[in-house]
């Protein structure tokens, strides 16, 4: 092989492992807001993964000491329609194309959600305090 | 928690045992296999315990994709992303959602990751990270 192929097939080569191994289980992103006093969450693609998600599976759940408890709200999509966005969810509320199945009002202290759909997940701890949401990373 | 799943694998010819699991740093994915070594992201204990069940046996089979072959696989994966959507490349397929026999799990007609989905629904099928459609 010539010198100057060497870097260039390198480069294909470093492609070829990176592309093939990209996204074997993707990402959803996961933000969280408080608007109007009811905590809402926003999804979107995640970093790395440039195919669009859609969770098709949310369930909040306690968080106690680091570890998860008990799950309090789930909401699951109904049947398989084509295409059903899922961007934003405000707790506790009711999507077309979608089952809450049952749902807890939030106390203040530590949840998680995790967010689930075909090939891709995602989570997010959080605390709800006053007038905000915290974070943990 | 994948040792459950052992004589699913062997069915296959692929001893489980011999993959290893990382939480950690995963290239900004959930999970990702390189050879025998996957790496799952820092959120993994959050998800629901069917879903973690879920991506160990989903990432497991690309490791036994990748042991028969990595060019192959890694050609294929890449065609496989660039060719297909997300609901195109991931989830069950209907023909093969029920079968419990072996199967060739580099087979053609489905994606790798749609015959990862299809282990992965055997081994955890309320999950649904790999719903059948």
């Amino acid at each position: 092989m010539k010198p100057g192929i060497q870097p260039i097939a390198a480069l294909i080569a470093t492609s070829l492992i990176f592309a093939g191994s990209a996204c074997m289980i993707g990402t959803i992103a996961v933000k969280s807001r408080l608007v109007s006093g009811v905590v809402e969450f926003e999804f979107s693609t995640g970093f790395f993964c440039p195919k669009p998600t859609s969770p098709t599976n949310v369930t909040v759940f306690e968080v106690d000491k680091g570890h998860r408890g008990r799950s309090v709200c789930k909401m699951s999509r109904i049947g398989q329609p084509e295409r059903v966005d899922l961007k934003r969810w405000q707790y506790g509320s009711t999507v077309a194309g979608f089952k809450l199945e049952y749902c807890e009002p939030l106390k203040e202290r530590q949840y998680g959600l995790a967010a689930t759909e075909p090939g891709a997940v995602g989570a997010i701890i959080f605390r709800v305090v006053n007038d905000r949401v915290e974070f943990s990373p | 928690m994948l040792t459950s799943s052992e004589p699913e694998f062997a069915k296959h010819g692929f001893d489980i045992t011999k993959v290893a699991f990382r939480i950690g740093f995963s290239f900004g994915q959930g999970g990702i296999a390189f050879g025998n070594k996957v790496l799952l992201n820092e959120e993994y204990s959050r998800y629901e315990q069917e879903d973690q069940l879920f991506m160990l046996a989903h990432e497991s089979v690309h490791s036994a994709q990748w042991e028969k072959g990595y060019v192959y696989f890694a050609a294929r994966y890449t065609w496989e992303e660039v060719r297909y959507n997300r609901r195109e490349q991931y989830g069950v397929p209907r023909g093969l959602a029920g079968k419990t026999g072996p199967m060739d799990l580099r087979m053609g007609g489905y994606t790798l990751d749609r015959l990862a989905d299809t282990i992965g629904h055997r081994v955890s099928p309320t999950s649904r990270i790999g719903e059948v459609r």
